[in-house]
């Protein structure tokens, strides 16, 4: 009988022992999450380092871009491309792709073909990043909508430039002068 | 010569028959049918395109002739590619995914594929034909491209607590459990410690102590819980009995031996102790101790 009460006793304490471990783990978590739902709802004083993680540099990024510090977002939407979650990847991706093409349209609107290298590549770097995330998750219709505005307003082909071509050939026709205006 | 011309002409007419039978035994793969894609897409979209080829038996696709992922030309590209094979046919299914940005509606074609398939004394390619697809704009035609704007970009998500919060309560419930049996198996926990009798006894000699004659009533109570420990009136003389019952005051033997001849004394002899009271609560702490783990 008294083995069996000091046999209770022991499973007593190994049930409070394991209870206080599982309730200090869960309870560390729970801290670790607040404060980071806290960076994330208001991102602007948090200090970015390896440690920290994707959805709080996700929203620094958001809110660099809303104080007008797009390449600053961009560059930390890079660093989080890669992430192995794939609904995490696709926000990722259509932030870079509607901010690319934010750039892009306003450029085009504002300086036309002035700018036709610039919004070219600008629109690209747009098409990519929204194609990505259509096929990471072909449900969105946001992506679908800005991927087929970036096509709309995607420049036209310049002209080709004239060759300026230099023969080197000692042949008597590629060094003959050309007629002004065309021979007969 | 000519005696060796009509078993020659029977051997090969046998020869020829038996060639005839094994080609009839295999089928040549054919191109049977493929969805028609009658719905109109939108950017995006993904289309699935299932080609049926009949096959014999031993006749089996070719998997170098299937198309790779990826695009395959400026406003498609191919996601994934399926074959389900049984021995009459093939089925290939191909998820190509629209990435096609119209301004009004328009028809494409998906390019024709060739499918290579072997087995069966061989079987010539077959061409799935091109598959026309409607194409329409998500944006209003009519709009200027100025005037468009530009879906917002997506928020931060706040991280989920689940499950920690269920872990937590699940710890917390576990420590509580755990904390509560031990402060009851030590008696520590008064209002679930139930009616045992050396519990009360203590709890009523408590109340004795500032009572100017206590000692015969201390004996009393300590009397009681043995009584209704044992389920009957225990006496000196049947001590070791009810030890023997009630193993777990085995290690109080002597305090209880020396309670009876106190309570002799005291009762029968008329003797008075003073420090009855004192050795009767000490007594009734021990005991409820041992009540406690035993119980």
């Amino acid at each position: 009988m008294v083995t069996a009460a000091k046999l209770r006793e022991a499973l007593a304490s190994g049930l409070l022992v394991l209870g206080l471990a599982v309730a200090a783990g869960s309870g560390y978590r729970l801290i670790v999450l607040a404060r980071e739902n806290a960076a994330i709802h208001d991102p602007r004083d948090v200090r970015l380092d390896e440690n920290t993680t994707p959805e709080v540099v996700f929203a620094k990024a958001q809110a660099l871009d809303r104080t007008g510090d797009h390449q600053e977002a961009l560059r930390l939407y890079h660093t989080i491309q890669n992430d192995p979650i794939p609904a995490f990847r696709q926000r990722v991706h259509y932030n870079m792709g509607t901010i690319y093409l934010r750039e892009a349209a306003s450029l085009w609107h504002a300086r036309g073909v002035l700018e036709h290298a610039r919004v070219n590549a600008l629109v690209e770097m747009a098409k990519e990043n929204l194609k990505e995330a259509l096929r990471l998750n072909p449900a969105d219709q946001d992506a679908r909508f800005n991927l087929e505005y970036a096509f709309r307003i995607t420049p036209p082909p310049k002209e080709k430039e004239k060759a300026n071509w230099q023969g080197t050939k000692s042949s008597v026709f590629s060094t003959l002068p050309g007629i002004p205006g065309g021979g007969p | 010569m000519r005696k060796f011309a009509l078993p020659l002409a029977i051997i090969l007419s046998v020869a020829v028959a038996l060639l005839m039978n094994a080609n009839d035994g295999t089928a040549p793969a054919r191109f049977e049918s493929q969805d028609d894609h009658a719905a109109t897409h939108t950017m995006g979209d993904l289309i699935l395109r299932d080609i049926v080829v009949s096959t014999g038996p031993g006749v089996h696709i070719d998997p170098a002739s299937l198309p790779a992922p990826g695009a395959i030309n400026d406003w498609a590209e191919i996601r994934k590619v399926e074959t389900d094979s049984t021995d009459e046919q093939t089925r290939v299914r191909i998820t190509y995914q629209v990435f096609y940005g119209v301004r009004g509606p328009e028809t494409a074609e998906l390019p024709p594929m060739r499918l290579r398939f072997e087995g069966g004394g061989g079987s010539p390619d077959v061409e799935a034909p091109a598959l026309p697809v409607s194409v329409m704009p998500l944006i209003p035609p009519g709009i200027p491209d100025e005037k468009v704007a530009i879906r917002a970009l997506r928020p931060a998500e706040p991280r989920t607590y689940s499950p920690y919060p269920q872990w937590l309560a699940l710890g917390l419930g576990a420590f509580g459990a755990g904390l509560v049996y031990l402060l009851w198996m030590r008696g520590l926990l008064p209002p679930f410690a139930g009616p045992l009798p050396f519990r009360r006894a203590c709890r009523d000699l408590q109340r004795l102590a500032d009572q100017p004659s206590r000692d015969r009533a201390a004996c009393l109570l300590l009397h009681r819980a043995l009584n209704e420990t044992a389920g009957e009136a225990v006496f000196g003389n049947r001590l070791e009995a009810f030890l023997e019952r009630h193993p777990e005051f085995a290690g109080i033997r002597e305090e209880l031996v020396e309670f009876f001849a106190l309570s002799r004394e005291m009762f029968f002899a008329e003797a008075a102790d003073g420090d009855a009271y004192a050795r009767c609560l000490k007594l009734a702490r021990r005991a409820r101790r041992l009540e406690r783990k035993s119980s």
